[in-house]
C-alpha cells in the first residue's frame, strides 16, 4: 500500500477545461458524428483558454470512430506525442480515458491531453437495434444463440438476480431515473430538459426487457463531450479554478468478464477490485465523497454501483435512495428526510442530459468543482466519477478541488 | 433419452451458431447426439463455459468434454419485449434464462424455456430439462442441433 500510495497520480493532474456538442436525440443531429468531436474539443479548449493547436495528447475509449491523428490534422496542432485508445466496448472507459490521459501527462509524453467521446447514434447504429443473421461465431455466439442482443436484455439478467436477492424494487430502480430527470430540468443542455417525470411515470412505462422499463433505459442520442487536461503548474495559467485529479482505477478483477454471465461476483456492478484501487489511489474513503455521477446504463446497476463503492452497505442501495438522498437539495420533494445527502447525476446523466457513453459524466463532475455546474451542490469539493458498471474493463475517478 | 424438438424458438432468418467454430464444435456434434457438455480439463478437472483455448485454473490446452446431466436451475431471466429487430418484432416477447447446471453450479448457460413465453411463467429458482433443437440442416455443414429446455418437475427425493 505505501509503495502504491508513493506511486499514485494523487495531485499531479488537473482538468483544465470541459466542453460538448450540441446534445440531440438520436438522427436529429445531421453534421458529421466527427464534426460534432471537434466541437465538443474546441469548447472544452475555449472554456480552458487554451489555443486548441496547443493539445499534444488524445485519450478516447470504446472504439471511437474519430481518430486522433484525423483530429489533430484538422486542428492544426503543432505536434502530437500522445495518442491512446482505452479497451471495451462498452462505457467502461470514460474514466480510463481521462485516467490513461492523466498518466501521459505526468509521464512526460505530453503536455495538452484532450479526453472525449464522440457518439451520434443516429448516423451509424442505434444501440439498441441488433440484427443477427447468417452464421455466428466466436465469443458472441453464446448470447446469440439465447437471443440476448441488446444491452437492455443482457443486463436485465443481473439486475433481475441482485433485485432478487436483496428485495430491490421497480420503484427503487425509478428513483434514480426520477433524480436524474429532476436534474435535467435545470440543465439548458438536457434533452429531457422541459420533460419531467414521476415515479408513477416510471412505474407506468412499457417494459423492454423484463424487469427493465423504458426509463430505467439510458436514450439512444447525437453527441460529444471533452475535457483537457494538465499540469497543475500549467493549470494555474489558464482560465478555471484548479480542479485535480485525486485518484483513478481501472480494469477488472477475477473473471469479471467471463462471457455467458460467469462472472463470480454476479451481484455486484463489477466495480469490486477497481473500487479499493480507487480509494487507495485517491488516499480517502467514501464518506468523503461530496457529488457523484455514477454511469446509467441501466437504473439498476447504478445501485450495484453504489454498494461496490461502498457509498451504501451491500443489498442496502435501493432503500438507501429513498427519501431525496440522491437528488439535489433544490429538486426533493419537500420534506424529504436524506435530500441532498449525496446527490448523483446532477446534469441528468446518460438518462436524461444525453449518452455520449458517458462522457457527458465527466464533464459534469468537473463543472461540479470549478463552479460551472447547472445545479451546483454547495461546498462540494470531492467529485467520484464511476463509468461502465457491469462492463469490464471498467473504471473510475475522484476529482477535489 | 434425450427428447428431441422441431419448433423452431426463433423465426427461420435468425442466426445460427456455426458447427464449424473451432473453439465450440465438440458442444454442436454433442447436442447433434442429444447430448450436452461442458468443456472440462483433461490435467485439473476443471470445467469452464463458455469453452476457451486453455484451462482459466491451470493453463493446461488439454482440454476434452464432460457430459452433464441435463439438468438446471433458473438463476436468472429476463422476459424481452421491445424487440431488437423486425425478425423478432413479429416473433414477438420471448424468453432468455441464465441457468446453474445441477451437476456444476459454478457454471451458467444462457438458455431459452420452451412454451414459457407468456408474463409470469418463470421464476428463479424453478427446475429446468434440456431439450434438443433440430434448428437447420444445411447441404454443407449438416445438422445444426441447439440445447434448449422445459419446466421440470423437481427431483423426487
Amino acid at each position: 500500500m505505501g509503495e502504491n500510495t508513493a506511486r499514485s497520480i494523487r495531485d499531479k493532474v488537473c482538468v483544465v477545461g470541459v466542453g460538448e456538442s450540441e446534445y440531440g436525440r438520436h438522427g436529429s443531429i445531421t453534421r458529421p458524428e466527427f464534426q460534432l468531436a471537434i466541437e465538443a474539443i474546441l469548447a472544452a479548449c475555449s472554456d480552458a483558454g487554451l489555443d486548441p493547436r496547443r493539445l499534444n495528447g488524445f485519450a478516447s475509449y470504446a472504439n471511437d470512430r474519430n481518430d486522433a491523428i484525423r483530429i489533430a490534422t484538422a486542428l492544426g496542432v503543432e505536434q502530437t506525442s500522445f495518442n491512446n485508445m482505452h479497451w471495451g466496448g462498452g462505457g467502461g472507459g470514460v474514466a480510463g480515458s481521462v485516467a490513461n490521459a492523466a498518466a501521459a501527462i505526468v509521464a512526460g509524453y505530453a503536455d495538452y491531453v484532450v479526453a472525449y467521446r464522440a457518439l451520434a447514434q443516429g448516423q451509424f447504429r442505434r444501440f439498441g437495434q441488433a440484427s443477427v443473421t447468417g452464421w455466428s461465431r466466436g465469443q458472441d455466439m453464446w448470447r446469440i444463440a439465447a437471443g440476448l442482443l441488446t444491452p437492455p436484455q443482457r443486463f436485465a439478467l443481473p439486475i433481475r438476480r441482485y433485485m432478487y436477492e436483496y428485495g430491490v424494487t421497480s420503484e427503487h430502480l425509478g428513483l434514480i431515473a426520477v433524480a436524474s430527470y429532476k436534474h435535467a430540468q435545470h440543465n439548458p443542455r438536457a434533452i429531457m430538459n422541459g420533460r419531467p417525470i414521476t415515479i408513477e411515470d416510471h412505474q407506468n412505462s412499457r417494459i423492454i426487457a423484463d424487469p427493465l422499463r423504458l426509463y430505467d433505459c439510458c436514450q439512444e442520442t447525437d453527441g460529444a463531450a471533452a475535457v483537457i487536461l494538465t499540469t497543475p503548474e500549467r493549470a494555474r495559467d489558464l482560465r478555471r479554478p484548479l480542479v485535480y485529479l485525486a485518484g483513478a482505477a481501472q480494469g477488472a478483477g477475477y473473471r469479471e468478464g467471463a462471457m455467458s454471465d460467469n462472472r463470480p461476483n454476479y451481484t455486484t456492478a463489477a466495480f469490486s477490485d477497481v473500487a479499493q484501487r480507487l480509494y487507495a489511489s485517491a488516499g480517502m474513503g467514501p464518506e468523503e465523497i461530496d457529488v457523484a455521477q455514477i454511469y446509467e446504463n441501466f437504473t439498476g446497476l447504478v445501485l450495484m454501483a453504489m454498494e461496490d463503492f461502498g457509498l451504501c452497505g451491500r443489498g442496502e442501495a435501493g432503500r438507501w435512495v429513498e427519501g431525496g438522498r440522491i437528488e439535489h437539495r433544490a429538486v426533493a420533494d419537500a420534506g424529504a428526510p436524506h435530500a441532498g445527502a449525496l446527490p448523483i447525476n446532477t446534469s441528468g446523466g446518460n438518462l436524461a442530459e444525453a449518452y455520449t457513453h458517458g462522457f457527458e459524466l465527466m464533464v459534469e463532475a468537473t463543472r461540479q468543482l470549478n463552479g460551472t455546474a447547472t445545479l451546483p451542490v454547495e461546498g462540494a469539493r470531492t467529485s467520484l466519477l464511476v463509468s461502465g458498471p457491469g462492463v469490464a474493463p471498467a473504471s473510475a475517478l475522484i476529482l477535489h478541488n | 433419452m434425450a427428447e428431441f424438438v422441431d419448433g423452431k424458438y426463433f423465426p427461420e432468418g435468425y442466426a445460427v451458431p456455426d458447427p464449424r467454430d473451432a473453439l465450440s464444435r465438440g458442444f454442436w456434434e454433442a447436442a447433434c447426439e442429444g447430448r450436452l457438455v461442458v468443456q472440462q480439463c483433461s490435467d485439473c478437472g476443471t470445467v469452464q463455459h463458455p469453452p476457451e483455448v486453455l484451462c482459466h485454473a491451470c493453463h493446461s490446452f488439454d482440454l476434452g468434454w464432460k457430459e452433464v446431466s441435463g439438468r438446471a436451475t433458473i438463476y436468472s431471466f429476463t422476459r424481452t419485449v421491445h424487440p431488437a429487430n423486425d425478425l423478432l418484432r413479429e416473433r414477438g416477447p420471448y424468453n432468455v434464462v441464465l441457468l446453474q447446471l445441477d451437476d456444476y453450479p459454478e457454471v451458467r448457460m444462457l438458455g431459452n424455456v420452451l412454451d414459457a413465453d407468456e408474463e409470469g411463467a418463470l421464476a428463479i429458482g424453478m427446475p429446468l430439462r434440456v431439450v434438443f433443437e433440430r434448428t437447420a440442416v444445411d447441404p454443407e455443414v449438416g445438422e445444426i442441433v441447439q440445447p434448449r429446455w422445459r419446466l421440470a418437475e423437481p427431483e423426487s427425493s
